[in-house]
């Protein structure tokens, strides 16, 4: 059995003023980071350089200069064992024409080492763990979008690899399709222990399933901390939901020099003095005021986002 | 879409190493082209070829031994065909490397340059699908986060390109040799035409060695296959077409241009036809005679040599040339030499005498330009035998640069 204790222990991804310039674009620029094991988000605009990054790491591309360590081991020396420990689904597709789901899968978990019984019986596994049917004995070309990010998904876990890394691994897919891949991807980390690696411009599905945070922005690192602490900058604010008075509520909380505005979707959004939401708690009641919902810290990681860009824009 | 309720199950087993892996690559690749329909009844024609010539040598080599039941049954009631297996036996007892050596090699020389087309064929229907496949589906990416390098990956894929190739020439060729040897009346046949099996082998594996780079560097042209396709087509073809007149008008350059031209320098060298040509020459019985045998098979032997062939060609036109300037003399002073004689009959017989020698003369002549000219041919092939290696070795460094540049991490 694996020593999971030991290995939470130590960090699964480790970089030091990571660079990567495709000729005079600088894709990535002095990245240092250590990253914990867990359900990590990658947020970013696009073109920030969260792809650059994750190819770097899995050495599909060269890093200009820095050094990256991936489960402990430098990834320019040991990229190919290293490899066997990682699962990656890119945000492109990347079928081989002509081959059908299972086959597919079957293949991927051989290239990572398994023997071929056991890559069939895994690959089987993992095609009923994302919600594949009949589906899989069908040519990978022919499929949905949907499909394809869930062959996707397959492909990076069959071997059971230590850290996965998913690429907008929830483009294309519908509602449900979405909330049960993102059900999954959680319980990877949570129920099993596989550390997730999630790229995503979405900031919702970040927000629902990691526990760490990295923004990178220009190919700069902007912001690297666990969702808990950010939570924690953005403490003191929430949003009441009325069904009608939000600009009377309004007046009322600025008279009593607390800060309130009311949004564009109708909420109230308010400041709380202190982190404490008692003061306004008492002037609902005094003013006979009933919300139908207050929400507390309502789209954190939306602002922090937003704030981190600004200034990184400035400093480009 | 049916949902399965499957919930997630670490794997603790031992992973395969780095060959297997690489295998798998080339198992893959190999089980993805021969599902193609055609490509099925090409390597399906190889070895149904590989199969007729192995019926060929069977029967060749059960004529060689008159207590054979193939002899027995084909020629039980003829007394000719019953001489006939008699005095290849007799050859084959008096010199079997003659019987057996020559014509093995003979057959196995035309079998392996035959098999050189359905294999350009097989190739030209596979090489969209090796690595342009890969890049236009961006399976390249697939495979680079997988645990296997850049390096990994062109193994795989020169193993299935490889792998093609002996399902299409390398292959038939051992079975044709295994199964003509195992069906012989003697286990001396193995040993006797060991020279056929080591020259196959031989021009199969710089054939193999020079198709697979070559296919591997046109399919990382593009990621179109039309332009793979295109491109590859272009190389053989036009290289081949433009053959006929390089060689007329004797362009050593843009005859090599033509890898299909050097692919047959090498074949020659390998078997040597000039070589063979010589022990067929040279060959004659006890009785000083030469064998019925000798005769077809220094025509096939020639089929294969084409500097051998105009050497011939040219030996014989001067020898007619120097024979012709030489009969007027010659005839004027036979004429003198008779008017000198008054007897009738001597006169008869110095004019006999005359032609007698002047026949000697003649295949003397023959002989000694036939051999000027030979040995012309074989430096000439000698210095386009090296010509094909540097061609053949440049193509493949070219082949090995459009791989580096297409697949190389960007």
């Amino acid at each position: 059995m694996r020593n999971i204790a030991a290995r939470m222990s130590q960090p699964v991804i480790q970089t030091q003023s990571l660079t990567k310039q495709y000729g005079q674009q600088l894709a990535l620029s002095d990245v240092s980071l250590s990253v914990s094991p867990g359900a990590v988000g990658l947020l970013g605009p696009n073109g920030a350089g969260k792809t650059t990054f994750i190819k770097c790491l899995l050495q599909l591309v060269p890093f200009t200069r820095g050094q990256a360590l991936l489960l402990g081991d430098d990834v320019t020396r040991k990229g190919r064992e290293t490899r066997k420990r990682v699962g990656y689904a890119p945000e492109q597709d990347c079928h081989i024409p002509g081959m059908v789901g299972c086959e597919y899968v079957t293949y991927c978990a051989q290239l990572n080492g398994l023997p071929f019984d056991a890559a069939r019986q895994r690959a089987h596994e993992m095609l009923d763990f994302v919600g594949m049917g009949q589906e899989r004995y069908r040519a990978v070309d022919t499929y949905s979008t949907g499909m394809k990010q869930r062959v996707k998904l397959a492909q990076a876990i069959v071997h059971d690899p230590e850290i996965v890394f998913l690429d907008e691994p929830t483009n294309g897919l519908d509602p449900a399709g979405r909330e049960q891949i993102l059900n999954l991807v959680h319980g990877l980390w949570k129920e099993h222990g596989m550390t997730v690696v999630l790229s995503s411009h979405l900031l919702h599905d970040v927000d629902r399933i990691c526990d760490q945070i990295i923004i990178i922005a220009n190919g700069r690192m902007l912001v690297h901390d666990t969702l808990k602490n950010l939570k924690k900058r953005t403490a003191g604010v929430v949003e009441v939901v009325l069904a009608a008075g939000q600009t009377e509520l309004q007046g009322i909380l600025n008279t009593e020099d607390i800060q309130a505005e009311v949004l564009t979707n109708g909420h109230v959004r308010v400041q709380l003095p202190d982190e404490d939401i008692t003061p306004v708690l008492r002037l609902l009641r005094e003013y006979n005021i009933w919300p139908l919902e207050i929400i507390p810290s309502p789209n954190t990681l939306e602002e922090i986002f937003m704030q981190a860009l600004p200034e990184n824009h400035d400093a480009n | 879409m049916t949902q399965i309720e499957q919930q997630y199950r670490r794997w603790e087993g031992s992973h395969d190493g780095i060959w297997r892996r690489r295998w798998v690559i080339a198992g893959g690749m190999l089980q993805g082209c021969l599902r193609g329909k055609w490509l099925q009844r090409l390597v399906a024609g190889c070895w149904i070829a590989a199969l007729g010539q192995v019926i060929l040598l069977f029967f060749y080599s059960q004529l060689v031994d008159s207590t054979s039941a193939v002899a027995d049954w084909l020629g039980a009631d003829d007394e000719g065909f019953a001489m006939l297996v008699f005095s290849l036996e007799m050859l084959i007892k008096q010199n079997p490397e003659l019987a057996v050596s020559v014509p093995w090699k003979i057959v196995f020389g035309f079998y392996s340059l035959m098999l050189f087309w359905p294999t350009m064929l097989v190739l030209t229907i596979a090489v969209p699908r090796i690595i342009s496949a890969d890049l236009s589906s961006n399976a390249i990416v697939l495979y680079a986060s997988k645990a296997v390098s850049r390096c990994d990956y062109l193994f795989g894929k020169l193993g299935a390109v490889a792998g093609l190739i002996i399902l299409t020439w390398v292959g038939p060729i051992l079975f044709a040799w295994l199964g003509g040897n195992l069906l012989a009346p003697s286990w001396k046949f193995f040993w006797l035409t060991r020279e056929a099996l080591f020259s196959s082998l031989t021009f199969g594996l710089v054939g193999l060695g020079f198709l697979t780079v070559l296919t591997l560097g046109v399919s990382a042209l593009s990621p179109t296959a039309k332009v793979v396709t295109s491109a590859w087509l272009a190389l053989w073809l036009l290289g081949w077409g433009m053959e006929a007149p390089a060689s007329a008008s004797r362009t050593d350059w843009m005859l090599h241009l033509s890898f299909r031209y050097n692919l047959s320098q090498v074949h020659t060298r390998v078997f040597s036809p000039g070589d063979t040509f010589d022990k067929l020459s040279a060959f004659r019985n006890r009785e000083g005679e030469i064998s019925p045998l000798v005769r077809p098979m220094r025509v096939f032997t020639r089929m294969q040599n084409r500097e051998l062939r105009w050497a011939d060609r040219r030996a014989r036109r001067r020898a007619y040339e120097e024979m012709n300037e030489q009969n007027p003399g010659y005839e004027k002073e036979t004429q003198r030499l008779a008017a000198l004689e008054t007897d009738e009959e001597r006169r008869e017989e110095i004019r006999m005498e005359r032609e007698e020698a002047r026949d000697v003369f003649r295949q003397e002549l023959r002989e000694k330009i036939r051999k000027e000219e030979e040995a012309k041919a074989v430096v000439r092939q000698a210095r386009q035998f090296q010509g094909a290696l540097v061609w053949l070795g440049l193509l493949m460094a070219l082949s090995c640069g459009v791989i580096y540049l297409r697949l190389r991490p960007q």
